[in-house]
């Protein structure tokens, strides 16, 4: 009132017009309609995280009739979405578990890949009857891509790539590193990672504990390059415990793992850009099995017990009731996180899990 | 009878009065009756109206506009003429979090004022109301689990609609003390179920519904001081008082337990359940500031301390309480949780704004040119998120720039200059990095960076 009254006495007549429509204009602008949509949550995490099979009824990539597939493994390629994945593997004939080969499978589409093919057989006396691990060093330098694998005894040998996909044995006589330096017990799945000057194996020891074995990235380049001559390597402590690891028997019963298996390491960079070890592996007690996961910023440390692996407590694969996990590794594919793995059900294949959506 | 209560609530903070400036107020406090007061909008992150946002904020010791219902109540009083305000502003957060963008909301909205001048008894006084009116969200809530990855200052902090009501008079020649209040409103519901509950099946149950919301006001208050030590020397106090705006929801089940028909097992058995959740806060400030005309060149300085040490974990605090009667030593309610410290730094933000009378008379003194520029450093508040909480934030660094002209002349419809002003500013949030201690941790490390783009423009007419 006092505002008109102030207008009225300036003898403004429009100046109410003015107001008026000023009041309008905001009215006009001023719009209170809210809605209840779901905060889009586009945090980006490198964390590690579960997964779920991508299609629980169907969840085979790769199967062969009368073999069982298993320990997969993705060869290095170029970033080109048209070139195809290399998946390589362990395959032996179904009730024949001690005759592995080495496959490898060209897949275009996770729905729809080529029929495995053998890419490796026991030829060196020291590999026995029996090829596993396939793990790949990608390429660095001089240094051409190189397959890690192991023999019957666990012990390990190196074989290079050619661009071609040919490959080329570099340890026929003996292997590169023999299952007895590398603990007692009986040598678990392994898995390589260039670290710095120095190119680690990872590995179960007895199916109880995991270790890594170091080299030197450039004695590793030379002995590709078919020097023979010898080769240091370092052993480390135990990194990580199959006790570590709970494993649900019930709805409200944990017991911690008797033993591990199938181990895969990967190295990450956070967006802080330090280095960050994600180890993935299958825990099983009594009759159960599941993907586990650890972590660890430094991966370990050669003559230090204290840097060991964290397990996480919920399992990386949710509950597989399709059939038994095996021996994961981790991809990306299109920009997403894949975990290949084994599954067995009447017969074992690789299955693909994703990120639950 | 036997009742079981947990209760979890988070660290025990410290009180809102608890500062020098607190107490020097503390009898204008208690007139206001209410503790809860409030500061939570976009104006303490952006600015209001378009000359002070183009000065850098730097505008207590300047403000004789509607912008004073903001930044110091005691510049109402300052001028004998009527005023009316009004512009639009909004800015535009483009922020990333590891190198992706993440949606974040305009905040933009009407920003109209009004200041009406008069005199009691000889004593100058002046009304302000100073309003910002969000286009998109007159309030906007959510609340998230504390360890759930957050913008903390630009989450939904700036969707807020503000209406502060100030009372500012003329104490002496050149001395003003301004005060008043803002609204805002919270929400508290409850849903409640009567009736019987069925043990052996269900569905056989027969609860009754009551849905109750109530949208409670809250008023925060603030105080200025202004004093015109010279002609061309202005000093300015202000004094903003803090703000939380609780989310309170509530559960009840008041039902006997047992088959229909039967003796109940447990009759009237109770359940209740009420969660505070923390969605928004923002701490006192006390603001010093002081302004200087060389010239045909103002210069203004804001030096503001902002008690952000007691912001409270942003988390829900829950309270149970359950009565079955006998039945109660057969159930075991979780143990009550206590959310660790935000441990959230207390701040000092200087602010700086230049204001250059470019032409001072042209057109036949129907026209003058005002060229502002500004800069505002604002440190960020939130610490290292090692562990659970993953809040993300980066220190602030805001330039500013516009333009005011100023018509005079214009007949006798408008007998007073007449002001139009623009401003553009940026603020630069320069890339933080956060590491967890953990390498488990369900977030990782994650950086921060980006911009946010304001510009704005007002009309301000002086009658």
């Amino acid at each position: 009132m006092a505002l008109l009254n102030r207008l009225r006495r300036r003898g403004s007549a429009p100046l109410g017009w003015l107001l008026g429509a000023l009041c309008s204009v905001g009215f006009l602008a001023c719009g209170t309609q809210g809605s209840g949509e779901p905060l889009a949550n586009t945090w980006p995490r490198t964390a590690l995280r579960s997964f779920v099979l991508r299609d629980a009824e169907q969840p085979y990539a790769l199967l062969r009739l009368g073999w069982d597939l298993d320990q997969p493994a993705v060869a290095p390629r170029l970033d080109d979405p048209a070139v195809p994945l290399m998946v390589w593997g362990r395959m032996n004939p179904r009730q024949e578990a001690e005759h592995g080969v080495l496959f490898r499978a060209a897949v275009t589409d996770l729905g729809a890949a080529a029929p495995p093919e053998l890419a490796l057989a026991p030829v060196a006396a020291w590999e026995g009857t029996d090829l596993s691990s396939p793990t790949f060093l990608p390429g660095e330098g001089d240094r051409p891509p190189l397959l890690f694998y192991q023999g019957g005894d666990g012990s390990v040998g190196l074989a290079r790539l050619a661009a071609d996909g040919q490959v080329q044995r570099l340890t026929t006589a003996a292997p590169l590193l023999p299952a007895a330096a590398l603990g007692v017990g009986r040598i678990g799945r392994l898995s390589v990672l260039s670290v710095g000057s120095a190119v680690r194996l990872y590995y179960l020891v007895a199916d109880q504990h995991a270790h890594f074995v170091q080299l030197d990235a450039e004695a590793l380049t030379r002995r590709a390059a078919a020097d023979s001559g010898a080769l240091d390597f370092q052993v480390s402590a135990p990194l990580l415990w199959a006790a570590d690891f709970l494993v649900k028997q019930t709805a409200v019963v944990m017991v911690p793992a008797e033993r591990l298996a199938g181990l895969w390491v990967r190295r990450v960079t956070t967006p802080a850009g330090r280095d960050r070890f994600d180890l993935y592996a299958v825990a099983s007690a009594m009759t159960k099995s599941v993907v586990v996961s650890a972590s660890s910023y430094s991966g370990g440390t050669i003559g230090s017990t204290s840097e060991r692996f964290l397990p996480v407590e919920s399992p990386a694969l949710a509950s597989a009731s399709e059939g038994t996990p095996s021996s994961p590794a981790m991809i990306i594919y299109k920009d997403q996180p894949l975990m290949l793995l084994g599954l067995h059900t009447v017969q074992t294949g690789i299955a693909v899990a994703v990120p639950p959506s | 009878m036997r009742r079981r209560t947990v209760e979890r609530s988070p660290a025990p903070g410290r009180g809102g009065l608890a500062s020098p400036a607190g107490l020097l107020l503390l009898g204008g406090l208690l007139l206001l009756g209410d503790r809860r007061a409030a500061r939570a909008n976009p104006l303490d992150a952006f600015g209001w109206g378009a000359r002070a946002p183009a000065l850098g904020s730097a505008y207590a010791a300047i403000a004789d506009d509607s912008a004073a219902g903001y930044y110091n109540p005691a510049g109402l009083a300052r001028g004998t003429d009527l005023r009316i305000d009004v512009g639009y502003q909004a800015a535009r957060p483009l922020i990333d979090v590891s190198g992706q963008r993440q949606a974040l909301k305009d905040a933009r909205g009407l920003a109209a004022g009004i200041v009406l001048p008069g005199q009691i008894l000889g004593v100058r006084f002046a009304f302000g109301a100073t309003l910002f009116l969000p286009d998109q969200y007159v309030t906007r809530v959510h609340v998230l689990s504390f360890d759930a990855p957050r913008l903390q200052l630009y989450d939904n902090r700036t969707q807020r609609f503000f209406l502060g009501a100030n009372l500012a008079i003329r104490i002496y020649r050149g001395l003003y003390l301004g005060g008043g209040l803002a609204f805002l409103s919270r929400s508290a519901g409850t849903v409640e179920l009567r009736g019987q509950i069925a043990l052996s099946d269900p569905n056989a149950s027969t609860l009754q519904s009551a849905v109750s919301v109530d949208l409670l006001a809250i008023r925060y208050p603030q105080f200025g001081l202004l004093w015109e030590a010279t002609s061309n020397l202005t000093l300015a106090l202000v004094y903003r008082h803090s703000f939380r705006l609780d989310l309170s929801q509530g559960f009840t089940i008041n039902a006997d337990v047992g088959d229909p028909g039967q003796t109940p097992v447990a009759k009237e058995a109770r359940l209740a359940e009420i969660s505070n959740s923390v969605d928004l806060f923002q701490p006192w400030q006390l603001v010093a500031a002081a302004a200087a005309r060389f010239g045909r060149v103002l210069i203004s300085f804001d030096l503001t301390f902002a008690r952000w040490s007691e912001q409270p974990p942003p988390a829900s605090n829950f309270h149970l309480d359950l009565d079955i009667g006998q039945l109660g030593d057969l159930v075991k309610l979780p143990a009550a949780r206590a959310y660790p410290d935000s441990g959230f730094h207390d701040l000092l933000i200087p602010a700086v704004g230049v204001e250059w009378r470019a032409i001072p008379s042209a057109a036949r003194d129907r026209l003058a040119l005002d060229v502002r520029g500004g800069y505002r450093y604002e440190a960020s508040p939130v610490p290292e998120q090692l562990s659970e909480s993953s809040f993300g934030d980066a220190d602030k660094h805001i330039i500013s720039g516009g333009l005011g002209l100023e018509l005079r002349k214009l007949g006798r419809v408008l007998p007073r200059p007449l002001s139009i002003d623009g401003f553009a500013a940026v603020t630069v949030l320069p890339e933080r990095t956060f590491r967890k201690l953990d390498p488990r941790s369900a977030v990782g490390d994650f950086t921060i960076a980006g911009l946010v783009w304001q510009a704005g423009g007002q009309v301000r007419w002086r009658f």
